[in-house]
């Protein structure tokens, strides 16, 4: 245990530039050529950016992170990303002691929300033309395909997605609007008229 | 190959050259090229360790330059050929540190906020690509704890409060990270484009 901490302490001075030159020497070589090295040198490498983020650093180690180890611009761009992670979760958890199942929910709903959107809008609003036809009158996916002058590989594709958010149903070969898809055409034209009431 | 680096237009790779170094790395050309990503990943990262702002450039100037030396190393060479691409690359830092413009370091400023705005959106949208069980620790290793209350001990605290090892949770967190690090540059190129 002793020794793997040893062998932190030296990649995270090594990463701080604070190695005497021989030191740098051994550790450069090491790395080139002990592949499991290598990737404790990557641990160590992201565990330092995460402390830098955390403000768990010494004075010292704070400087020299920003005065070596952030000259170099990916590790620059890769700590920018690594704060918006951390300030996303930080929010998350401290709104309050329930947010971690309510963050979950939300993200869930957002992903649901997203692919109902994309089924939709997929080949230039097919997905919504194709809803919109449903709604009027249950159709074979052939007489979709004529209706839309469009090859079958297409339609299928749109109607697979439709299919998988629970927009339509296929029963025996026949295709359905289903009630989440009637609710979704209904809130599609409230906004629009919201829209239209906003803009008068 | 890079463009930058010194005298770096009269010494273009060529296919032969790069068979050369294959060859070299190892007789079985998959293989080799296995070695040559590795060690051009090792060079990057040894270049970045020295705080080189082009350190993709260095290491491909260095490999460039193993390749030109090849024909006359070749039948001689004996042992690891990690350590002539090591000397090589001292070479090619002390160019670098010769005629790199002077200029003050990187600094380091916390992303403006319209930019969070996006960057949120993308992580949010590629959280939905990691396993359940992945967001949760992610969520409790940047999230766990008002921030004030972190200690340098936070991942073994962690580690302890997750019933695994300490070396699970740093591969883990680490895995996890680098997947939405990617994710989020992929999506913010996209969005920007």
């Amino acid at each position: 245990m002793q020794r793997v901490v040893e062998k932190r302490d030296l990649l995270k001075k090594y990463l701080l530039g604070e190695l005497a030159s021989e030191q740098q020497i051994e550790v450069e070589m090491r790395l080139l050529t002990d592949a499991e090295y290598f990737e404790e040198l990557l641990l160590v490498e992201g565990e330092l950016a995460d402390d830098f983020i955390f403000g768990v650093l010494s004075d010292d180690e704070d400087e020299r992170v920003r005065n070596h180890f952030l000259a170099v611009p990916e590790r620059r761009e890769n700590l920018r990303i690594t704060k918006t992670i951390e300030q996303y979760f930080s929010e998350s958890a401290t709104a309050d002691p329930t947010s971690h199942s309510k963050w979950e929910d939300k993200l869930r709903e957002a992903q649901v929300l997203r692919q109902r959107f994309g089924a939709l809008v997929s080949n230039n609003w097919m997905g919504l033309y194709l809803l919109w036809l449903l709604q009027h009158s249950p159709l074979l996916k052939s007489e979709l395909t004529s209706k839309l002058n469009a090859t079958n590989s297409v339609v299928a594709t749109s109607v697979n997605r439709l299919i998988q958010c629970g927009l339509i149903e296929e029963i025996e070969g026949l295709l359905f609007c289903t009630r989440l898809g009637t609710e979704s055409l209904q809130n599609l034209e409230n906004i629009g008229e919201r829209d239209v009431h906003t803009r008068k | 190959m890079s463009s930058s680096g010194s005298n770096r237009a009269d010494r273009t790779l060529t296919s032969e050259g790069f068979d050369s170094l294959l060859e070299w790395l190892d007789p079985d050309r998959e293989r080799a090229g296995a070695k040559y990503e590795e060690i051009r990943r090792r060079l990057i990262k040894i270049f970045m360790g020295r705080a080189c702002s082009s350190a993709e450039d260095l290491a491909d100037e260095t490999i460039n330059r193993v390749i030109s030396k090849l024909s006359e190393i070749k039948s001689d060479f004996r042992g690891e050929p990690a350590r002539y691409f090591y000397g090589l690359a001292n070479k090619v830092h002390l160019e670098y540190l010769r005629k790199r413009p002077l200029q003050p370091s990187g600094t380091w400023d916390a992303p403006a906020s319209a930019r969070v705005e996006l960057e949120f959106q993308c992580l949010e949208q590629c959280l939905g690509t990691l396993p359940e069980s992945e967001r949760q620790l992610l969520l409790l290793y940047y999230g766990g704890g008002k921030r004030a209350q972190r200690t340098p001990d936070v991942r073994n605290e962690l580690a302890t409060k997750l019933g695994i090892s300490l070396a699970a949770l740093r591969i883990r967190a680490f895995r996890s990270k680098v997947h939405l690090q990617k994710c989020i540059q992929r999506c913010l190129e996209a969005k920007e484009l």
